[in-house]
């Protein structure tokens, strides 16, 4: 797309550490942002259980979402991802940089219309989760992608002997 | 380290190419290995040939380099490829070279 174009569109900004670019949308995140975004992505894939990820652990996912590998490792998790190669890169086919980018990208795009008061949210209690859905629309859930889960290889850290 | 130049010209034509062809895809791209790599090219390019040479060959680089990626692609991917006409090639390796000399800079 040219410049023009993706100008057309209003793009999510919290800073210019990360950029995300798909089609005319060209998204840039601070780091806590993003960090926090390649987490939460993680944890509805099933990679990672939530608010389990050390410092390091977070690291490791930021770098595999950014620059699409991880050269070296700070924690067990990059060590675990690694080690594991495309047993679990490319589980039954799916790619895990493809999901956890796609995801991560819509988590923003949503907010972003939130922000532009085109969607409501509403946390439900009975899925722990919250629900968007159009501003005035509530039965029109706007609900994550159909997508894989890594439940059967997730990270699970060793707990000391 | 004499094949370090080379080697990171290298590493920064692959990596701007995977980004490109990201971009032309239904997938999410991310540039920040192409700005990774453009950094510790240009790091390593204005080292040897000094400030002045290296602004002055700055756009003859970028030009000479989008030309070689594309010229890979074309006989990677075919002069067909969906990929041609989407996206321009020259403007993102700009985009790169943007980015990377304001981290030289800062």
């Amino acid at each position: 797309m040219d410049r023009e174009g993706r100008q057309a569109h209003p793009n999510y900004s919290s800073g210019e550490d990360y950029i995300l670019e798909f089609r005319s949308f060209r998204y840039g995140f601070n780091s806590l942002d993003f960090r926090q975004r390649v987490e939460s992505a993680a944890v509805q894939l099933d990679l990672v259980s939530l608010g389990e990820l050390t410092d390091e652990e977070s690291s490791d996912l930021v770098q595999l979402v950014s620059i699409g590998s991880i050269g070296f490792p700070l924690s067990p998790l990059g060590d675990y991802l690694v080690d594991r190669g495309e047993e679990v890169m490319r589980y039954k086919g799916e790619c895990l940089i493809y999901w956890l980018r796609e995801l991560l990208f819509r988590g923003a795009w949503l907010d972003l219309r939130l922000m532009g008061g085109e969607l409501d949210v509403v946390f439900e209690d009975q899925r722990g989760g919250f629900v968007y859905y159009p501003t005035g629309h509530r039965g029109r859930e706007i609900g994550p992608p159909p997508h894989p889960s890594w439940k059967e290889v997730a990270y699970t850290r060793l707990l000391p002997e | 380290m004499t094949s370090a130049l080379p080697r990171l010209r290298l590493r920064l034509k692959r990596s701007v190419a995977n980004y490109f062809l990201d971009l032309c895809s239904y997938e999410v791209a991310s540039p920040s290995e192409a700005y990774e790599s453009c950094v510790h090219y240009l790091e390593e390019r204005r080292s040897r040939l000094g400030p002045d040479l290296f602004r002055m060959e700055l756009d003859e680089e970028r030009v000479r380099l989008a030309g070689e990626i594309e010229q890979d692609l074309r006989l990677a991917r075919g002069s067909r490829a969906g990929i041609w006409g989407q996206e321009s090639l020259e403007s993102r390796l700009e985009e790169c070279f943007n980015a990377a000399l304001k981290r030289l800079l800062v």
